[in-house]
């Protein structure tokens, strides 16, 4: 029910946007720091950090146009524009992709990889465990476990299907374990 | 790349307080940044100089409106030459007289 609220009001600020693309000021106050943040999480650098939101912010108004509501929510459109922008960085500049890991963040990923009592899941292995994935793979893994989002809001952000998303999650737990297990 | 380069792990990275955020994000700086951007297409920059321009399109189109009625003008002539009769066209061309009864 909150959700059909808050969509309707997000509705309603892309319409008043549409008209007049200084009112976009009321969308950008509501989601620059959810996007700062998730920029900054994936790049640890705070300059980088606000200058991909601020590119993300201007690619969504210049673009607010064509936006229509399919049933995702707003937020998901402007995530997925940033994911474009960090991307497109990377790939352009050869750097390394940072990964950001709260030692609060990891319990939920240490019940799916080898148990905690058990010294498997170290940061060393953890390390290693990463460098085996792909940068999408890593996305997923972020999101779900880091950030906590559901499998609707990553397949909504990612543009696939929720079914999709949890198989490739399963995939890529399973590509750790054995990596873990191994290496041990 | 070996597999330990590939990514740059931080553990429990420092991050900002929600005001560093908000004195960093400010929408003026994005606007303007947008504006700039926008303005930039070569629509705009023309609309910008358009006392300028003004002259230029009005000149283009004069020069394209012309083109066309002189192109028209030749195609109405090419026409009316293949429909020409042949003896004017040829002038040793004789034209057969139709054998008379007798």
């Amino acid at each position: 029910m909150l959700k059909k609220k808050d969509q309707i009001s997000d509705e309603q600020l892309v319409l008043i946007a549409k008209q007049d693309i200084r009112n976009f000021k009321k969308i950008y106050n509501l989601y620059y720091e959810r996007i700062f943040l998730f920029l900054l999480r994936r790049s640890e650098n705070e300059n980088l950090a606000q200058d991909l939101t601020q590119q993300t912010f201007i690619k969504a108004m210049i673009n607010i146009n064509k936006f229509e509501f399919k049933g995702f929510p707003f937020s998901s459109w402007l995530y997925r524009i940033g994911l474009n922008e960090l991307n497109l960085y990377y790939r352009n500049n050869k750097k390394k992709r940072t990964i950001s890991i709260e030692s609060s963040e990891l319990p939920e990923l240490a019940e799916e990889l080898p148990n905690e009592s058990n010294p498997l899941l170290n940061n060393e292995n953890l390390i290693k465990a990463f460098n085996l994935l792909s940068e999408a793979e890593v996305t997923l893994i972020e999101m779900k476990y880091f950030e906590k989002r559901s499998h609707q809001e990553i397949s909504e952000i990612l543009g696939i299907s929720v079914a999709n998303t949890k198989v490739k999650l399963h995939r890529i737990i399973k590509k750790m374990r054995n990596k873990m297990t191994k290496s041990f | 790349m070996s597999e330990e380069e590939k990514y740059n792990i931080k553990f429990n990275p420092k991050r900002p307080s929600k005001q560093e955020i908000t004195d960093k994000m400010d929408f003026k700086k994005v606007y303007t940044a947008y504006t700039h951007k926008v303005y930039r297409s070569p629509r705009n920059i023309f609309q910008r100089h358009s006392s300028k321009n003004r002259k230029i399109s009005m000149f283009i189109i004069l020069i394209v409106v012309v083109g066309t009625l002189v192109l028209v003008e030749n195609e109405k002539e090419f026409k009316n030459e293949i429909e020409r009769p042949l003896e004017l066209h040829d002038s040793t061309y004789i034209k057969k007289e139709k054998p008379t009864d007798k």
